[in-house]
């Protein structure tokens, strides 16, 4: 009995681990081409053999549906069918613009859904996180050139996609077996001081950005390495301070900056580790695929109010002139600007509430930087500021203190920060604004364009 | 938000609320899935049961073109009835049964209408059997699967595959759920015997 529960076992094990093929290309092209069109079943399919369960008083929804009908019918019936259809054709005029405005957006939807797997210059990566060497979970995930993306895990089952287009995201899971659906917006690039954050947060490149700025510095202090077929980087910081982990070992992929590889290891010997596992960049990438433009829509609702904007439109709006840099880097144009009106994205206990959140965002391929400025608002929190990027967390921060030579900062303290646990940037405040800059930069890098730093004029 | 937290973990330390992340699960919506302005329901529809609908219409069918073919008909089927879907069937089981029903049409067409098979109409390579036992197996069991008479296959994939029970698998293929148990009965006897099992 035991054995040949086994066997089933392991041949359901077997079919369960058949392959399922995916989609041709535009299979999802055409189905919501179908649906707009309204049009018969593709080829000569049209046999009726499911049972819908559709109501015998449910209104139809088609054409087709009103010839089925006429061709059963007898030739008084039939009649009078086409006399409701002239009388009812006012109606079934509307029914039919609000029917195909629901396919279009049905349409348009469609086409997010499918994975771009066969994108030549897309990026497939399989994502691990295990703890003491057990997978938790694993993930898989699809982006496109412009920076759309589809990420699925298996059990449980979630996927999440999103448009990068419309900057449409969407989390699909079903608790208890039940699809739901969520949607939204996902906040455009340039959050304060943090750099772009990706579209797709599993590719984090903060710890990247800090190894490579170590490298930068200290070549000796890393190792290059080979893994997934990648040019890598091979470091391990302490920089946790031992309140989080002991040690921290990160495989850094040299072009993008991108973590390979983060192991967290705490004294007691258990480990946390996020790893992509296969199919690294198996195709070319492009550089737009980790840097997805913004949504067009402008104004995005989110519970900071931040949006898209552009320096002129701020202009004479500010209680203050924000500082922008005169340089930057080989490669780094502005991509962006975003634009608040108060945050409270520090931590009040650490740092005054901010107003006039102004920040410029700057891209070069994958990398990118940003420049921020923001009005403290007397009266809140703290009255000094403290580093904006460490928040209240313990974390160690080889951070230095040195003070500007030039620019619109001259004379101010500039407190610069580079290590493996945060983005590398440097803060400084002046009266009650404060600057932060922070990216993909190293350490002489970030001092440069802090002293390039002047006032905005229109 | 720390850094001693894994990504996956990451509810957004930099701002940017991971995509993968779940907020609190929100309230069961009603079983039913979707009405004419509701077209979130008949995507989420799609995304919940596009892969495991694609597992069966291709190992029903046996071609990815053929699948490809029966879905967009599946799926236009299902749209055309979300609005006078009742929710008297779980959506997933109304959606397998309407994919089963496309199958069978499609099967029944293809015996009355000979035609060229589709693999030897296009140059890409048929699935082959990748080296390596596991991989050899695979081969084996979709050979056998293949060898199965429509019914048994379409039960036991149900069951073994999709994790449906007798009675819902019943639901979908319209025969009771014990002629779904010894549909599935002798699909397993078969598939043991042909990889080598004990009966």
């Amino acid at each position: 009995m035991i054995r040949r529960r086994r066997t089933d076992e392991s041949v359901g094990a077997l079919l369960r681990s058949l392959e399922v093929p995916e989609h041709a290309d535009d299979f999802f092209e055409r189905l919501g081409a179908s649906l707009l069109a309204d049009d018969e079943i593709p080829g000569d399919r049209k046999s009726d053999v499911v049972d819908l369960s559709v109501r015998r008083d449910a209104p139809a929804r088609s054409k087709r549906g009103v010839r089925r009908v006429m061709r059963g019918a007898t030739a008084p019936a039939a009649a009078v069918a086409c006399f409701a259809l002239v009388v009812g054709g006012g109606l079934l005029g509307r029914q039919t613009v609000e029917d195909r405005r629901d396919r279009a957006e049905v349409r348009q939807r469609l086409l997010s859904i499918q994975p771009p797997t066969a994108a030549k210059t897309g990026l497939r990566v399989q994502f691990r996180h295990s703890k003491d060497g057990k997978t938790v979970q694993s993930y898989e995930a699809v982006i496109s050139p412009n920076g759309d993306y589809h990420v699925s895990r298996r059990s449980p089952k979630l996927e999440a996609n999103y448009d990068a287009t419309t900057g449409v995201r969407s989390l699909f899971h079903a608790p208890e077996g039940v699809p739901v659906l969520q949607t939204g917006t996902v906040p455009p690039a340039g959050r304060p001081d943090r750099p772009t954050p990706d579209s797709i947060g599993l590719l984090s490149r903060d710890l990247g950005a800090g190894v490579r700025a170590i490298a930068a510095e200290d070549p000796a202090a890393v190792s290059n390495v080979t893994l997934l077929g990648r040019s890598a980087i091979d470091y391990v910081s302490t920089d946790g301070g031992g309140a989080y982990f002991a040690t921290q070992h990160l495989v850094i992929d040299s072009a993008t900056g991108i973590s390979l590889v983060v192991e967290q290891r705490k004294a007691d010997g258990t480990f946390a580790r996020f790893t992509y596992v296969d199919a690294l960049m198996e195709t070319a990438l492009d550089a737009a695929a980790l840097a997805p433009p913004l949504p067009t829509a402008q104004a995005v609702a989110e519970p900071n109010a931040e949006r898209t904007t552009d320096l002129p439109a701020l202009a004479g709006a500010l209680a203050y002139s924000p500082v922008t840099p005169r340089w930057a880097p080989a490669g780094y144009r502005l991509s962006h600007v975003t634009f608040a009106p108060t945050l409270v994205d520090v931590d009040e206990q650490t740092n005054p509430s901010s107003a006039d959140v102004v920040s410029l965002v700057y891209r070069n391929g994958f990398d990118s930087f940003t420049v921020t400025n923001r009005r403290a608002v007397a009266g809140s929190g703290s009255a000094r500021w403290s580093d904006p990027f460490l928040q209240g967390n313990p974390l160690v921060s080889s951070s230095s203190v040195g003070r500007v030579a030039k620019g619109a900062l001259a004379g101010v303290d500039l407190q610069v920060s580079v290590s493996a646990v945060l983005w590398p940037h440097v803060w400084a405040q002046r009266g009650d604004v404060v600057v932060t800059i922070a990216g993909n930069l190293t350490r002489a890098e970030l001092l440069r364009v802090a002293e390039s730093l002047a006032p905005y004029r229109h | 938000m720390t850094v001693a937290q894994l990504r996956l973990e990451d509810t957004g330390r930099d701002g940017a609320a991971a995509p993968f992340v779940l907020a609190p699960v929100p309230p069961a919506p009603p079983q039913r899935p979707a009405s004419d302005a509701d077209p979130d329901a008949f995507i989420a529809m799609i995304k919940l049961y596009d892969r495991p609908l694609r597992a069966l219409v291709y190992r029903l069918m046996g071609d990815r073109h053929v699948m490809d073919d029966v879905l967009q008909d599946v799926y236009l089927r299902a749209y055309r009835a979300l609005p006078s879907f009742r929710g008297e069937a779980a959506p997933g089981t109304w959606l397998y049964r309407i994919a089963y029903n496309v199958c069978i049409d499609e099967l029944r067409r293809r015996q009355r209408q000979p035609r060229i098979p589709l693999d030897e109409m296009y140059d890409e390579p048929h699935d082959g059997v990748d080296p390596g036992d596991e991989a050899a197996m695979r081969g084996d069991v979709a050979i056998a699967l293949e060898a199965l008479p429509m019914d048994q296959r379409a039960a036991v994939l149900l069951v073994d595959v999709h994790g449906f029970d007798y009675a819902r698998a019943g639901e979908i293929l319209g025969v009771p759920a014990g002629t779904v148990g010894s549909r599935v009965s002798r699909a397993r006897a078969t598939l043991r015997e042909s990889l080598g099992g004990q009966r």
